[in-house]
């Protein structure tokens, strides 16, 4: 398989500081690939964005995009190749109205008019913001503006594109929206993503997960392989989704329940069969 | 509320005056506020009166709008012909009052004055009124495009006007949160003498700007990894297209112009 990331025994020190931030990070990224990094405040997850868009250079190790080493001279082209959603919705709002911000980028890479408009519809269509194209920022939601900046990043043609804790200011319906978009981006398009975050909720959409503590991946798996942990994730800070703590604590309670729950749904079927199949006994 | 102060400016339309280019409103504003003064008899100010009120009307908007705009303005108006009235010593007594008298001339000029004021202040509210303060900002951009040969930094300086008015609405939005988040701990901002006031605007102002900051941090760095590096190479979404409409009245500016001119004694 195509990599498209890939981070070679990355480390990283601030100025000032004597310990490292990051260290003796390698992991790739293939081609049409989920990969969730998650991890506590201070593990060192959104330093590796900034690495990784050439926002602060690596103290050792290296990094390629697309086959690309990325240092001084190549970071520009690098650029072109990820595309980046932050976590606050309004300061990564460039533009008065919503078609001027997805226009921003196309501007600066000299794309000319009529392919802009083009590219415009097509990406504000991709995650279903076509009717919003003459809304000021201040009169969209959290969710929405986050979707516009998702829309930034796809109609620049990017390889990859990484969501660094894109979710993390919303409300529950614009964490819903934001997702679905990009999910049925990576169903319909095949987008690689880079998904940064630190809600384990986030993690259940993902091909594979990195588990980041104290500037290292201390686990890398299925979101399956890395739930199994629990207890193990809960002492690095994480919260685990609510499905999960509640099956545990209902196996603690011998209620005989087979698998590890990450999403409500499969709890609740599991739930039900056996109480039916319970109250089917108890009646015989 | 405080967002329809400033953004609510702009009356949404689709009349003649709206789709002129930006470039021509500034430009026949520009003219027009020195033309006002070639006026100086009753034909002359007839004319002009004219073509304002048609200027007004081809633009579609409401009175009201209007009437609003000109509302803070108004005593400055009332005022100037008062003091053209009470000064002017020169032509017929027209009445005595008091011992205060009033002369003809005095009522003419006057009224010519506080005309001329009123109708560049109509003209300019037309230009607010019919167009966005992003189409402002580039036709501004496209006009002064020429300094550029000397290094003044042309497309930069309207950049930082147009983040700001995309700003404007979020500042705003985060003053107000601010403000209740302080009153909710007891800072007092509208009672209490002046120098009290001003104490409790801290409160206010510090973290409003260690916010501002951290916004334009932030604003930067997005602005990086979506590709800006200046104005070099860029391409414009926002073309401005010079048509018809935008010629003929530049031309009828001019005949306004020369009219006066002839017109004028």
């Amino acid at each position: 398989m195509e990599v498209v990331v890939r981070v070679e025994d990355v480390s990283f020190q601030y100025a000032n500081e004597n310990i490292y931030a990051l260290q003796n990070i390698s992991f790739q990224v293939y081609k049409g690939e989920w990969v969730t990094i998650v991890g506590h405040n201070g593990s060192g997850k959104s330093t590796l964005a900034k690495l990784l868009i050439g926002l602060l250079p690596s103290t050792s190790g290296t990094i390629h995009v697309c086959g690309i080493p990325l240092n001084e001279e190549t970071v520009w082209d690098v650029r072109k190749r990820l595309g980046i959603v932050f976590q606050n919705p309004d300061n990564q709002f460039v533009g008065t109205t919503v078609q001027d911000d997805v226009a921003f980028g196309l501007e600066n890479q000299g794309i000319q008019k009529d392919e802009m408009s083009k590219r415009i519809n097509e990406a504000l269509k991709k995650v279903k913001m076509e009717d919003f194209i003459h809304h000021e920022p201040h009169r969209l939601s959290g969710g929405q503006k986050q979707r516009v900046a998702i829309a930034s990043a796809i109609a620049l043609q990017p390889n990859v594109i990484i969501l660094d804790e894109a979710t993390s200011m919303l409300d529950p319906s614009g964490k819903k929206e934001v997702l679905h978009v990009m999910e049925s981006l990576r169903r319909e398009h095949h987008m690689t993503v880079i998904s940064i975050t630190h809600d384990l909720n986030e993690v259940a959409k993902a091909d594979r997960v990195l588990v980041m503590n104290k500037g290292r991946i201390v686990l890398e798996g299925t979101p399956a392989h890395i739930f199994s942990y629990g207890s193990k994730l809960e002492q690095m800070g994480l919260d685990l989704p609510f499905s999960l703590q509640l099956s545990q604590q209902l196996k603690q309670k011998h209620i005989p329940l087979t698998m590890d729950h990450l999403n409500m749904e499969g709890l609740v079927s599991e739930l039900w069969t056996l109480y039916s199949a319970m109250s089917n006994t108890v009646t015989k | 509320m405080m967002n329809s102060m400033i953004i609510g400016k702009y009356v949404p339309g689709d009349s003649l005056i709206h789709r002129l280019d930006p470039r021509t409103k500034l430009i026949m504003m520009f003219i027009y506020v020195f033309i006002v003064f070639l006026a100086n008899n009753g034909w002359t100010y007839g004319l002009l009166t004219c073509f304002t009120c048609a200027l007004f009307v081809l633009s579609r908007i409401p009175i009201t709008f209007m009437l609003k705009g000109l509302k803070p303005i108004l005593w400055v108006i009332v005022f100037t012909f008062l003091l053209h009235v009470l000064l002017t010593k020169e032509g017929h007594v027209v009445f005595q009052w008091f011992g205060i008298e009033v002369y003809d001339k005095g009522i003419q000029q006057g009224a010519f004055i506080s005309l001329r004021f009123l109708l560049l202040i109509v003209v300019t509210t037309l230009l607010t009124l019919t167009t966005t303060p992003i189409e402002v900002t580039d036709g501004m951009e496209s006009l002064l495009s020429p300094l550029k040969k000397w290094n003044i930094p042309v497309h930069e300086l309207a950049l930082m006007m147009s983040i700001s008015l995309r700003f404007i609405p979020t500042l705003m939005e985060e003053t107000e949160k601010i403000m209740k988040a302080q009153m909710a701990r007891g800072v007092d901002f509208s009672s209490g003498p002046l120098s009290e006031r001003m104490k409790a605007m801290t409160a206010l102002l510090v973290p409003l700007f260690i916010s501002a900051f951290k916004r334009a941090e932030e604003l930067a760095v997005a602005m990086e990894v979506r590709g800006y590096r200046g104005g070099n190479y860029r391409t414009k979404w926002r073309e401005l297209t010079w048509k018809r409409a935008d010629t003929v009245f530049m031309l009828l500016l001019t005949l306004l112009a020369i009219a006066l001119c002839l017109l004028r004694s």
